[in-house]
């Protein structure tokens, strides 16, 4: 097998490879980690041109190979049947089986196959100039996404990047919504976000002082606070993580259990106000607080 | 002097600096922050998953647009443009991305492929630093951010302004060899492979070679292009998980200092044109209305991985040029409205 094929190879796999683990993010609901879910269906349509062109670099390679040898040239529909079979079935599968190790199982399988169905065609193929093929620089960096992607924990964005984030007292809105939007949410329903939008556009918050709070976030411990109070927050995306923010609010809880960062957290109880700096910001006196599982979608959204 | 630069300045070189600025930066975070280390690993990683994976449609369109551009476009469609007068030219390239509607990842390749077809450099310029904003998905986006007025027409005129003008200062370039990299040759292996069909071999394809045509260009320039793209994703998850941006905003005020905090966020956050108006948003309260219009210039212009992909493309003058103008320009009309304009 010749250099410029394997590294065409190479770039086929990959290609199909960041299909795959897209599609992989995409079905088992850990896109949300990443990206705001409105942005969805871009990510479903980088799924779909990467498949598309990975089967097209299917049929290059062994269209190529059909040339150099004609007595054993295969059927057009064939190549184009095994074009579609190697690229669509392994992101098929993803879609309904999201457990890594049966997509790496089918992912490698593939590979295995389509190396040996080019092993036929490429046997006694004369080296062709290495110019023709993507460079090795980047087939290196384009697996990066993947090794980064398979070898790091699936997380969302942890309070240890509120260290160089800081946590915000204002929350943006736009035009459309800086109304008190907030205010149609039904209380029980209202998230961290809402509380501090109110807090925002309300010129006088004190009114709302005694409503009930039911909010989820997660424990972060803001330097700025005295002994035994924290803020339970929540990371604001507008299109990806790159763009995160975190909001909180200040939970006063005298019964002296210790939460660590980053715990997430279901605080019950009811709103006052606390002043940090110039800004009046929302504090909840608690009357609960219960450890509970990150939710499925980690972030919300302005 | 300025061959041997040029030589200096090449592809493998740059690539190195990349890599040693990112191993640099990877140690000083590491030293900066060795306490909370374990998390900020996951957190870098998933900064740059974030990045990546909202980057790329962006790129994967660009690209596709790119392959349907040397498949179905005659290379002498650009000859009436090369015709007219400097001026209109650069203004044409400005308003290109209305046609086009790409974003500041896929504009670079896409222009590259138009130089190809016969494009005026000074108008390929112009495209390039304008259609990542005046194209209609941004448009859009930016009018449901900040609502249909002054910033909307502010940004655009400006972006248009600033375009063109730099787009003029190319005018005198005739040969695109000048400032596009190994004179703007692509490695390709469809082209290589089927150059003795030469240009006007796509005509008598039947369509379905021609829609794989298309999809090999495209892959062939995502693992071209997508090669920067990754390398300015790594820079900026680098730069914002070691980094405290915290201390940036803190510097806040001012005329001057506040327009020079918001470049350098747009720099440093590298989001993408088509959602940058939300994030700017989020800046409103903090900064005054130009130092945030700045911040809607300068970003979708030139940022990390932009500047990565169009020291691949271009040659070193050029991207000094590309880099630099549009920087003064924003800076002098923000710091201006700053004192001129409330909102």
């Amino acid at each position: 097998m010749d250099k410029t094929a394997k590294r065409q190879y190479l770039q086929f796999l990959i290609t199909l490879g960041l299909a795959v683990y897209l599609a992989d993010k995409w079905a088992s609901g850990k896109l949300s980690y990443y990206i705001n879910a409105r942005f969805f269906p871009l990510t479903l349509f980088a799924v779909g041109a990467l498949c598309l062109m990975a089967a097209a670099g299917w049929l290059h390679l062994a269209a190529k190979a059909a040339e150099k040898q004609v007595e054993h040239a295969p059927d057009k529909n064939i190549l184009i049947f095994q074009a579609f079979g190697l690229t669509v079935t392994p992101v098929l599968l993803t879609l309904f089986l999201p457990k890594t190790i049966l997509i790496l199982g089918v992912y490698v399988l593939t590979a295995l196959l389509g190396w040996l169905l080019l092993l036929r065609y490429f046997h006694n193929l004369p080296g062709r100039p290495a110019a023709e093929a993507p460079p090795r620089s980047a087939l290196l960096i384009l697996s990066l996404p993947l090794i980064i992607g398979l070898a790091a924990p699936e997380q969302p964005l942890s309070s240890a990047s509120l260290d160089t984030r800081g946590i915000s007292l204002n929350a943006p809105v736009s035009i459309s919504q800086q109304s008190t939007d907030s205010l149609a949410v039904r209380q029980d329903d209202r998230t961290i976000l809402d509380w501090v939008k109110l807090f925002n556009y309300e010129s006088d918050p004190s009114a709302y002082i005694g409503e009930d709070v039911n909010v989820i976030g997660f424990v972060y411990h803001d330097p700025r606070l005295p002994q035994g109070e924290f803020m339970v927050s929540r990371f604001i995306i507008t299109c990806c993580v790159a763009d995160a923010f975190a909001v909180g609010m200040t939970v006063d809880w005298p019964q002296d259990v210790n939460f660590e960062d980053n715990t997430w957290i279901n605080v019950q109880g009811t709103l006052d106000v606390m002043q940090i700096g110039s800004q009046t910001v929302p504090m909840v006196h608690a009357a609960s607080i219960q450890p509970v599982s990150a939710p499925e979608q980690p972030y919300l959204y302005p | 002097m300025i061959k041997n630069a040029d030589i200096l300045f090449n592809k493998k070189r740059n690539l190195r600096i990349s890599l040693a600025l990112l191993a640099l930066l990877a140690v000083f975070g590491l030293w900066y922050q060795r306490d909370a280390l374990a998390g900020n690993l996951s957190n870098f990683a998933t900064v740059f998953l974030g990045i990546f994976i909202e980057a790329l449609p962006f790129l994967l369109l660009g690209t596709l647009a790119s392959g349907i551009v040397e498949v179905f476009l005659n290379p002498g469609v650009f000859d009436r443009l090369k015709g007219s007068s400097p001026l209109l030219s650069a203004a044409a390239g400005s308003l290109m991305g209305l046609v086009f509607p790409v974003c500041e990842c896929g504009v670079v390749p896409l222009v590259r492929r138009l130089y190809k077809k016969g494009l005026p450099i000074s108008s390929g310029i112009a495209f390039l630093l304008a259609a990542p904003v005046i194209n209609p998905v941004v448009i859009a986006s930016t009018a449901s951010a900040f609502g249909l007025g002054q910033m909307v027409a502010m940004r655009i005129g400006f972006t248009f302004l600033i375009a063109s003008l730099t787009g003029l200062v190319f005018t005198t370039i005739q040969d695109p060899s000048e400032v596009l990299q190994n004179g703007g040759e692509v490695f390709c292996s469809v082209e290589a492979h089927d150059h003795e069909h030469g240009e006007a071999g796509y005509k008598n394809l039947p369509f379905f070679s021609k829609i794989q045509r298309i999809l090999l260009i495209a892959m062939d320039e995502l693992f071209e292009m997508g090669r920067y793209l990754i390398m300015g994703s790594l820079l900026a998850a680098a730069m914002q998980t070691f980094i405290p941006q915290s201390f940036l905003l803190q510097v806040g005020g001012g005329p001057v200092l506040s327009v020079l905090v918001m470049i350098s966020l747009a720099i440093l956050l590298s989001v993408c044109s088509t959602v940058d108006a939300f994030i700017a948003l989020s800046f409103l309260g903090t900064f005054t209305n130009a130092s945030v219009l700045a911040f809607l210039l300068y970003g979708p212009m030139v940022d990390i991985k932009s500047i990565m992909m169009f020291t691949h493309v271009f040659k070193r003058k050029p991207v000094i040029y590309l880099v630099i103008l549009p920087l003064v320009l924003v800076i002098l009309i923000t710091v201006s409205l700053n004192y001129f304009w409330v909102l």
